[in-house]
């Protein structure tokens, strides 16, 4: 029998090594399981709707579990492949995206409200926000480009961890007060690789904050989404005027204000859920929210990419073609750019 | 010739432990779900579930696990059983994201999913990893399937046959093919990039 090639059996040498679920993994999945399985034992459709407010499950997912029990689609030896083309999917629900994600645009719509009867906080319409500022931050000045540019690619060939560690750290370290974190946290912008090697040895404590806060809408944590840096500047400006402070103005309040990660993850995640519910028109409107909030994001590779998927599901080949030229330029290397070619024939 | 009359049926009939109530006696979904979640998972990945897509597939293995572990006879091992469930439920994800949309689902997955709790892990995830099951996701169901349990499950001839419902013979030259197409589409990638990521 022919045998792999070593390369072949480094990848899966590789693969057996890193791959498997996190404890989180067998936890989410077990909160999910737990109410659907009662179901079951119950054989009470009626019982488990109420479960989900206290579980967290979503209600599509109990109903789909539901919907399993009512309909026999299974055959009784199941794995038996002469039944292999009977249609699971005929007993499921148009599914409802992960809770987190209903969270997300739970949050994103409260937000929505809130910032539409708020003034201090822009509305995100998001076409408001296209007139206010394009995609990607063009409205910076060419010095804040050019560095951007080079911290971009600086940072390409880092993992996007990375990337966000080191973008957040380097608008961390522009502000004076922000001094370096406790345990020696320090950021290091300009070298990736180290700033890489520190995160991922804090990886721990920093992803179970993210995994916490992520896992809360945002109106939960803060009321609304925050306000654009720009806002918040152009807004202390009119106050600047309005009341004349006495004192020098305050240059921190019109720096930038590192936005945390997991508010970034939020945003793009619920624009990639989007695209996965077939909305590419609402994935859109999410990319352009991303790119105003975040408009030096860490994830901007991120929402390039999910922008277009989006324009190729919509079928704007044109407008696809300049996001992937943009891409290419920017990471040629990307191998993204092959499937995506193939998969929107561009 | 005098008739007899058939004899009574014995009061209590005597009865054996099938195979059968031995395993139900043994198994609760609970149970099952602590030894083999990660085999689940796994395969379900490696058999092409996409990231976004994974929660979802896992919780509808357990559900029907939960469903079929009455029928379950033990004829085989349990994980085979599993096998089997994982890959109709990742086959039946992986038609439905056929039908229904013009980007692929590995094209979303490429991204990597930022909306689960972890997503930070997840945006690290290591890049040999992704290579791994993006070329997986070149061979065919067939292949990838005997692929995954032969050289990633490190499972024997024999259990293989008994998960794929498939001839000894036909595992072993299936199991060829598996490799040989493997390796192409591995040569394929580094002829695009020039590099082994």
């Amino acid at each position: 029998m022919s045998e792999l090639s070593p390369e072949a059996r480094a990848l899966i040498a590789r693969e057996r090594e890193r791959s498997g679920p996190t404890r989180a993994d067998r936890a989410r999945l077990r909160a999910r399981l737990d109410p659907a399985w009662a179901a079951l034992r119950a054989g009470q459709t009626g019982a488990v709707a109420a479960t989900p407010a206290r579980s967290g499950l979503p209600l599509s997912r109990v109903l789909l579990s539901a919907a399993m029990l009512s309909l026999s689609l299974l055959p009784r030896e199941a794995p038996h492949p002469a039944a292999d083309d009977q249609p699971f999917e005929q007993a499921q629900q148009p599914t409802a995206p992960g809770g987190h994600t209903d969270s997300a645009l739970a949050a994103l719509a409260d937000s929505t409200a809130h910032a539409t009867a708020e003034p201090t906080a822009p509305a995100p319409g998001v076409k408001a926000f296209s007139e206010r500022a394009p995609i990607d931050g063009h409205s910076h000045g060419d010095a804040e480009r050019q560095q951007l540019h080079a911290t971009r690619n600086a940072l390409a060939k880092a993992p996007a961890l990375a990337r966000a560690r080191a973008v957040h750290a380097r608008h961390a370290s522009t502000d004076a007060s922000n001094a370096p974190e406790a345990g020696g946290r320090e950021m290091r912008a300009t070298d990736p690789s180290e700033t890489a090697a520190t995160e991922l040895s804090a990886a721990t404590d920093s992803s179970k904050t993210a995994a916490l806060r992520a896992a809360q809408p945002l109106a939960a944590r803060g009321a609304q989404p925050r306000a654009h840096p720009a806002t918040t500047a152009s807004s202390a400006k009119d106050q600047s005027t309005s009341d004349a402070p006495s004192e020098a103005p305050d240059l921190r309040a019109k720096a930038f204000i590192p936005e945390a990660i997991d508010d970034e993850l939020s945003w793009l995640g619920a624009a990639q859920e989007a695209l996965r519910r077939h909305e590419p028109t609402r994935a859109l409107q999410l990319v352009q929210e991303h790119a105003f909030r975040f408009p030096r994001g860490a994830l901007a590779q991120e929402r390039r990419a999910v922008q277009l998927l989006a324009l190729c599901e919509l079928q704007r080949k044109q407008a696809a073609r300049a996001v992937l030229r943009e891409i290419e330029q920017r990471t040629p290397s990307s191998p993204l750019i092959v499937g995506i070619r193939r998969s929107c024939g561009l | 010739m005098r008739s007899t009359a058939l004899p009574a049926p014995p009061a209590a009939t005597l009865h054996w432990p099938s195979q059968r109530e031995d395993a139900q006696a043994a198994l609760r979904v609970e149970d099952v779900y602590e030894a083999h979640f990660d085999f689940v998972w796994r395969t379900a990945r490696r058999l092409g579930a996409p990231d976004l897509q994974i929660d979802d597939v896992v919780q509808e293995v357990f559900v029907v696990v939960q469903r079929r572990l009455a029928d379950f006879e033990g004829r085989s091992e349990l994980k085979t059983w599993l096998f089997g469930i994982t890959r109709r439920v990742v086959r039946a994800h992986l038609r439905k994201n056929a039908r229904h949309k013009r980007v692929t689902p590995d094209d979303i997955a490429e991204l990597a999913d930022l909306t689960t709790p972890d997503a930070e892990a997840r945006v690290s995830a290591d890049e040999h990893t992704r290579l791994l099951y993006a070329l997986l996701a070149e061979l065919d169901e067939e292949k990838r399937e005997v692929f995954v349990l032969s050289e990633l499950e490190e499972l024997s001839g024999p259990a293989i046959a008994d998960a794929l419902d498939l001839h000894i013979s036909n595992v072993y030259a299936r199991v060829r093919s598996a490799r040989l197409a493997f390796d192409a589409a591995l040569k394929r990638y580094r002829a695009r990039t020039g590099r082994l990521r």
